[in-house]
């Protein structure tokens, strides 16, 4: 079966400065794909040359297998990062009007907009005109207008953004029932827990490059593992030496520490057994995609991240 | 590689049945539309309900002199005859026999409104109806005082004056005092509603008939007579010679109304040409705003949502100006059908030629892709109306240079600016329509709409180019003057 998207080598700098940097993935068929990176990482860049929106300086890409363009309308559904609906449209009409141009017939389109309004907590809205909807109300209009034709691969450019965690819960919803029917997802975000919830594949980017590319368990495997010890014992401290990065003293004395590269959490609990070092508090943290992404971009790219969850908080 | 971009129908059909549908919900489009309508209900209604918009002022005359009054009454007699023979001429219009409304003007100019009546009823009995002198500006009353003195009160509304037992204001009192000459008096008007000129100009055309009379009188010359021969003099008769014999050479109305014909539809071809433009200046802006174009963009080529909107906007703009043409076809297909004046009628039929509607077809289409382009691409790089504006700005001047071309057309369509015009494809559309009647070389027909072609077809094409740029990047005016530094200065960012 042809890979909905690959990227060779795509590049695209925009008035000399580079956006993407010879990124390359293939996503293959019924894969969930999250699109991670801070702003200005290069997500959308990458995500509009994916689409033909914007012809790479270099590189290909290839949309179920051909170049991008009319071979691939109606069979992918994009949601951009900027959202808006023609205002005086109704609900009904917005979706019906994106789903006819992706080849369905009027009648059917209507009755596919009233459905997907109804399965997705609308069905009141579906004769309100877009500009009388709420910002959430809206967003999730327009994610259903970009999948009624139910297409084979869905890029959605971050869909969570701007959305209450109501709302992104139910649009988390909405992307796994599409998964369900084995179809293909690619979505940006900057916000790591999404992407850790729904997604059996994670790439990372970082200043226009890729940075990370496997599964999630894998980026996991990444991030720096720590343990949280407490003992009413003395000796703690040199017990945990041999096997720590870093240790941090916690308000109430409990010690967590960053385990070093090939140590393992169990390695402290058998040698605590073995001294007979009685634990108050054994914790194994488990690491977050957050903190393997912080580890896999470095310190810049760290703060310029931080800066702009600040900001989007 | 094809020189026209691939188009898929329905998809663009979808795009301008949503722009046309866009505008067609909207309070804006019906009251444009039923704009002719409104102002047609309006009018009948003033005129069956009979307001009076500027009631009969109330003047009267102080004469000190006791030489001028009658004088002054007589002349206001004239100019109210006048003014009634003015409105009886406009029978001449619907009186079919050409003998016959010769003749009528004649007597309607030599001996007056009713003996011209007379000869309609006896005539012409269908056109006969009841004579209504014409409603006079002021009235003329007695004084209500011997002085300017006693005037004052009521000239400044503190007493009034009583006509037909109800109170009125006395609106104004022309004032004759022996001047230094007995032949000049001086003559004075008194009122305290300055802006209302009426009487004084009736005073002003006495004193002005009066040196007349005081020249020519004592010399055993008559003023009466005077004005009696002018109105009987010959007029000079048109000919042309390029008409052929058998059907006389004399100017007529079938030679002038197809000029008439093509600066009127000159006119609408600019007024839809720029309604439309604008309209998909603003349809653009929108889209832009509404920043769903991207989303648009996964599934529908560039070049359908640009045909889509000109398609869209041109049927909105059609649709808009439906009234004003439905309005045309009737008034014109009406006047041929029954029309009494036959010169006014073969002009009619001789200016709706084949050649004039292909060619206004043509140019109705090239004028309104080659503006609407050059609106998409300026609408697609505004981020704002006042970028709009701004952006916009050049190319209306352009556009308002161009329907100055169209006077020219009835006032002399050989000029050589006007030919010159016809080979500038923005002024093309225009300058070639209202030259039409004036019959020129078919080539230069042709050689203008291959310039016009030409250009639209560059426009459209760099319209797509700068509406991909401009969409996707969500640029501004700035982002041009950035880009002109960067590709065409060759400057360094």
């Amino acid at each position: 079966m042809t890979a909905p998207l690959s990227l060779q080598s795509v590049s695209k700098s925009f008035a000399g400065k580079p956006a993407v940097r010879d990124v390359s993935f293939t996503v293959e068929p019924g894969q969930i794909v999250g699109f991670l990176g801070p702003n200005g990482a290069g997500k959308t860049t990458t995500l509009r040359m994916a689409l033909g929106l914007i012809k790479p300086d270099s590189g290909s890409v290839k949309l179920f297998g051909e170049a991008p363009g009319e071979n691939a309308f109606g069979r992918v559904g994009f949601l951009p990062e900027e959202r808006g609906l023609y205002k005086k449209q109704t609900a009904r009409e917005a979706i019906a009007h994106m789903a006819r141009l992706n080849g369905l017939k009027k009648k059917q389109a209507f009755t596919l907009a009233d459905e997907m309004l109804d399965r997705y907590g609308l069905g009141e809205a579906k004769r309100k005109k877009n500009k009388d909807m709420s910002k959430g109300m809206a967003q999730k209009v327009q994610l259903l207008a970009a999948i009624a034709h139910d297409p084979e691969f869905h890029i959605l450019d971050e869909p969570f953004s701007g959305l209450d965690p109501v709302n992104q819960q139910v649009l988390e919803g909405i992307v796994r029932e599409i998964a369900s029917r084995d179809r293909t997802i690619i979505f940006s975000t900057h916000v790591m827990e999404h992407a850790e919830r729904l997604c059996d594949r994670i790439i990372l980017m970082a200043s226009g490059r890729k940075v990370f590319d496997g599964t999630t368990e894998a980026a996991l495997a990444e991030a720096p593992r720590r343990v949280t010890v407490a003992s009413e014992m003395d000796g703690l401290a040199d017990l945990i030496e041999p096997f720590a990065a870093t240790v941090e003293t916690r308000p109430g004395g409990d010690l967590s520490l960053t385990l070093k590269p090939g140590a393992q959490a169990h390695d402290i609990l058998e040698r605590s057994v073995t001294q007979g070092l009685r634990l108050s508090k054994y914790e194994p943290i488990r690491p977050t995609l957050h903190e393997a992404f912080v580890t896999l971009v470095g310190e810049d790219v760290r703060q310029d991240m931080d800066l702009n969850e600040g900001a989007s908080s | 590689m094809s020189l026209l971009p691939k188009v898929n129908l329905r998809r663009t059909f979808l795009i301008a049945r949503r722009d046309y549908l866009g505008y067609v919900k909207t309070w804006g489009f019906w009251i444009s539309f039923l704009l002719p309508f409104i102002f047609g209900g309006f009018g009948f209604l003033m005129a069956t309900a009979d307001i009076e918009l500027s009631p009969t002022q109330q003047v009267t005359i102080l004469d000190e002199t006791g030489l001028h009054k009658d004088g002054l009454l007589d002349l206001y007699d004239e100019m109210l005859e006048e003014k009634a023979r003015e409105i009886v001429s406009t029978k001449a219009f619907f009186i079919q026999d050409k003998r016959q409304r010769t003749e009528f003007q004649r007597i309607l100019k030599v001996d007056g409104t009713e003996a011209a009546q007379a000869y309609i009823a006896d005539n012409v009995p269908g056109l006969s109806t009841t004579y209504e002198p014409p409603v006079a500006n002021f009235d003329f009353i007695e004084p209500p005082a011997d002085t300017l003195q006693g005037l004052m009160p009521y000239l400044k509304g503190e007493s009034t004056i009583s006509i037909e037992g109800k109170p009125a204001k006395l609106g104004g009192a022309i004032i004759f005092k022996t001047g230094s000459d007995p032949a000049r008096p001086d003559a004075q008007y008194w009122t305290a509603n300055v802006n209302k000129e009426d009487a004084s100009r009736l005073a002003d055309a006495y004193l002005k008939q009066l040196s007349r009379v005081n020249y020519l009188e004592p010399k055993g010359l008559s003023v009466k007579e005077l004005e009696r021969r002018v109105a009987e003099s010959p007029e000079t008769r048109l000919f042309d010679p390029t008409k052929t014999l058998e059907d006389s050479q004399d100017v007529n109305q079938s030679d002038t109304v197809p000029f008439i014909v093509a600066s009127v539809l000159a006119l609408m071809l600019w007024l839809t040409v720029f309604s439309g433009a604008y309209m998909l200046l603003t349809s653009m802006l929108e889209e832009k705003l509404n920043k769903l174009l991207e989303m648009m963009l996964a599934t529908t080529r560039f070049s359908e949502i640009i045909l889509g909107k000109l398609l869209g906007v041109a049927a909105l703009t059609l649709s808009m100006m439906a009234p004003y043409i439905l309005v045309g076809i009737i008034g014109v297909v009406g006047y041929v059908a029954f029309g009494p004046d036959q010169d006014v009628v073969k002009g009619l039929v001789s200016a709706f030629d084949a050649k004039m509607i292909i060619f206004l077809i043509i140019y109705l289409i090239l004028g309104y892709v080659l503006y609407g382009a050059f609106f998409i691409a300026l609408g697609s790089l505004s981020s704002s109306m006042q970028d709009a504006q701004t952006l916009t700005t050049p190319i209306l001047f352009i556009l308002m240079a161009c329907a100055a071309v169209i006077p020219l057309g009835m006032s002399d369509p050989d000029s050589p600016l006007l030919r010159i015009a016809t080979f500038i494809p923005f002024s093309a559309p225009f300058a070639s329509i209202v030259r039409l009647p004036s019959d020129p070389p078919l080539w230069e027909l042709l050689l203008s709409t291959a310039f016009l072609t030409l250009l639209c077809i560059g426009t459209i094409a760099m319209a797509g180019r700068i509406f991909r740029f401009g969409v996707l990047s969500g640029a501004g005016a700035e982002v041009v003057i950035a880009w002109f530094k960067r590709v065409v200065l060759r400057r360094k960012a």
